[in-house]
């Protein structure tokens, strides 16, 4: 009896390790299906925005890492939003869920320097949502690099020059008006 | 009818304000008119996609 | 013999003398010209007290301090030019033609000084040209990183397209001018003939009321708009102002790079939409419709011929991106197509879509939709271009009459009518001046599409960047850039402020300055015989 069940116990340890073996082969399987959705993509494509413009049709529904310096404004429409990232060439407008928007600090503008932001996400070039625009759904942002403020300072040759300049307006236009009275006051006595 | 200078003149500000505000209101429905008659055209287009 | 040469010595003194009073006269002439040219840049020269304000109230002090610069240099042109050129000789209708004809040429190479001095321009010439693009209302634009450009900059180039738009001349006439006869010259000049009032300063004060009221109202509009698109109140009241300005005047700038795509926005292209229709309408009109004669709307000739040309343009334009499945959606169809369409025949020129996807998606038929739409434009007396619906809706006209005289009698009397404020008859000499300016038109966009072709662009894309120019769309195919050559550039400029014009005054200006060199040659060959 005993001999049966040692034989039996044997038979099933085989089984439980060969269970435990493909429970672990399908969850590997599982995670590494999934992986991609949640690392970085190293394979994605990485376009430029003169690259989306000239061959929007062979980009047209593929998925594509783009990056460039936020610029204006971030419109918020519902639970989405807009921005557009500048490359330096064309701004593309990207459309991503408000809680994908990393936190950007500066936008491009007169007085500061966009963040530079990586963009992940599916090219469409008449998005059929947003009334034909050429733009990207993403589903993966972050930022690259901080912007900055970008400072005007005043040059002093300019002051000199604006000085300058207002100085002989006031003369000129004041030299005008007395030729003109001497004119008018010359009619006057012919 | 337009109305002449004179009669303008003799309108009170709101009188004249009112008409002011009748031609602004009437000027943009012909323009949302055109846009409608113009995207009826291109949904007949669409639509049908004609061929020549 | 002696009484021979005191005769011959007589004569050759009354030539002299004449020859010598005729250029005095000539010289005169120049001194109006050039005296009536210093105070419109003076007066213009105040137009940088919105700007300056702007730069002040949003802390960017270096812009201030250009605009304070190009304030004096431009004070001081216009001061030294009435200095030299002062007087008190009333100008006559030669005179007014013709500053009305230079005085753009001052303007464009005075007042792009704020621009140079931004550093967004890799030139001069391209400075100039967006000078010359914001004041006709063109559009196209050379500027380099719009996207950082300052508010107080964005303010004067929105500015100028909104002034250029009613007339810089016509804004001097409203504050400067003494009015007296001869100021019609210099209204006509700047291509607008409607008087709305006898008095010329009377019709441009109210052209300028009726501009201002659509201001309050249009601003409101979008910047209400804007904020329930997304735009905070400050930024929204700032794009309102600026969208407002380019499309009432049929301007067509953006303060972003992407134009109006930049707002991803149905809402914001429909209120557009609607401003620069309106825009695009005449005077007149606006002045009939908003003292009670509204059905003028609908009764009107130049309104009947866009109803007419953009419903017939609408339908090859989506026929054309129809065959091409350019767009899946009706949706993307009207708001891509038909929106362009608009943009281009009220010569507007705003995009929602990238250059490049016109030249290389659109397809021939739909872009020639496009193109002959900006050559047709929109009203007379209006902000718009083109040569005018109401010279095809004449011509239109014409060919109805000449085919009812041939089916008619020789002696039978036929006329066709048509509605401009009131039943008019048409004349032959109207027919005569209609043909004449569209043909001046076709002419200039001939050269300009084969300098296009000449610089290497295909003849699509140069046919429409110059339809664009002459007309004073602004809608591109990436053939503007500030890598164009300089004559290309040159060449547009010229187009630009020849549409604008609409010829009389260029030709004015040609005229008087070519008699200068014609006269002197004349005085040389009497000279040489004597």
């Amino acid at each position: 009896m005993s001999n049966s069940m040692n034989y039996m116990n044997n038979c099933a340890r085989p089984h439980k390790k060969a269970r435990a073996f493909a429970f672990f082969l399908i969850q590997f399987f599982i995670i590494g299906c999934l992986f991609p959705v949640f690392a970085q993509d190293d394979t994605l494509p990485l376009v430029t925005a003169d690259q989306l413009i000239d061959d929007a049709a062979k980009w047209d529904g593929k998925r594509v890492e783009f990056e460039g310096e936020v610029i204006g404004d971030i419109m918020a429409r519902g639970g989405y939003v807009w921005i557009n990232v500048l490359d330096g060439d064309s701004a593309i407008g990207i459309w991503l869920p408000k809680s994908l928007v990393p936190n950007i600090r500066f936008t491009g503008q007169y007085f500061a320097k966009g963040d530079k932001v990586e963009i992940h996400g599916i090219m469409h070039r008449a998005c059929q949502d947003h009334g034909g625009d050429l733009d990207i759904h993403a589903d993966y942002a972050a930022i690259l690099e901080e912007g900055t403020k970008v400072l005007h300072p005043i040059q002093r040759d300019r002051l000199w020059w604006g000085i300058t300049l207002g100085v002989a307006s006031i003369l000129s236009v004041g030299f005008w008006r007395y030729r003109e009275r001497q004119l008018l006051l010359k009619r006057s006595r012919e | 009818m337009r109305m002449e200078a004179q009669h303008m003149r003799q309108l009170t500000p709101t009188k004249k304000t009112a008409l002011v505000f009748r031609g602004v209101v009437a000027e943009v429905i012909f323009s949302l008119a055109l846009g409608a008659l113009c995207v009826l055209i291109c949904a007949l287009v669409f639509q049908f996609k004609f061929s020549f | 013999m002696r009484i021979d040469l005191r005769l011959g010595l007589s004569i050759q003194v009354l030539v002299l003398d004449t020859t010598t009073m005729r250029d005095k006269r000539k010289l005169d002439d120049l001194k109006i010209v050039l005296y009536y040219s210093g105070k419109v840049i003076i007066g213009e020269a105040f137009l940088y007290f919105v700007p300056f304000v702007v730069a002040l109230f949003r802390g960017e002090y270096a812009s201030a301090l250009d605009f304070i610069i190009s304030f004096g240099f431009a004070m001081t042109i216009g001061s030294l030019l009435c200095t030299v050129c002062v007087t008190n000789r009333k100008p006559s209708w030669t005179h007014g033609m013709v500053t009305s004809g230079i005085v753009w040429i001052f303007s464009i190479a005075i007042f792009a000084l704020p621009y140079w001095l931004s550093g967004h321009y890799s030139s001069y010439v391209d400075c100039m040209f967006d000078m010359m693009s914001g004041l006709t209302t063109t559009g196209l634009v050379l500027i380099q990183d719009l996207d950082h450009v300052s508010d107080s900059l964005n303010m004067w180039r929105h500015l100028l397209t909104y002034v250029g738009g009613q007339g810089i001349v016509v804004l001097a006439l409203a504050i400067f001018y003494d009015n007296s006869g001869t100021g019609y010259s210099f209204y006509v000049g700047e291509g607008k003939d409607e008087r709305l009032f006898p008095s010329v300063t009377h019709t441009a004060k109210s052209i300028w009321k009726i501009s201002l009221l659509y201001l309050v109202v249009g601003t409101v509009a979008l910047m209400m708009t804007g904020i329930f698109e997304g735009l905070s109140v400050g930024r929204a009241f700032f794009h309102g102002v600026w969208i407002f300005m380019a499309a009432w005047s049929t301007g067509g700038f953006a303060p972003m790079s992407q134009n109006v795509l930049y707002y991803h926005s149905t809402a914001i292209e429909a209120v557009s939409f609607v401003i620069f229709i309106i825009g695009s309408l005449n005077f007149a009109l606006h002045d009939a419709a908003i003292k009670g004669d509204r059905k003028e709307i609908w009764r009107n000739l130049e309104t009947r011929s866009m109803i007419t040309t953009l419903c017939v343009l609408t339908f090859f334009m989506s026929w054309g991106l129809q065959k091409f499945n350019v767009y899946p959606s009706l949706m993307a169809l009207v708001r891509k197509g038909f929106y362009h369409l608009a943009s281009a025949h009220t010569t507007t020129g705003f995009m929602t879509v990238y250059p490049g996807q016109l030249a290389k998606e659109w397809g021939d038929v739909a872009l020639l939709a496009i193109i002959i739409a900006q050559m047709i434009g929109g009203s007379a007396c209006s902000t718009a271009g083109g040569f005018k619906g109401m010279r095809v809706g004449i011509l239109f006209k014409a060919i109805v009459q000449d085919a009812k005289r041939l089916l008619h009698p020789s002696n039978a009397v036929v006329n066709e009518k048509y509605s401009y404020h009131g039943t008019r008859t048409l004349s032959d000499s109207q027919v005569h001046s209609a043909g004449l300016i569209v043909l001046m038109y076709v002419f200039i966009f001939a050269v300009a599409a084969v300098a296009g072709c000449m610089a290497g662009y295909p003849v699509i894309q140069s046919a429409f960047e110059s339809a664009s120019a002459t007309g004073n769309v602004g809608l591109s195919t990436g053939v503007t850039s500030s890598s164009m050559p300089v004559y290309l550039k040159l060449i547009y400029i010229f187009n630009m402020w020849a549409g604008r014009l609409e010829f009389m005054a260029i030709l004015a200006s040609i005229g008087f300055f070519g008699s200068f060199f014609t006269g002197n040659k004349r005085k040389r060959a009497k000279e040489a015989s004597l």
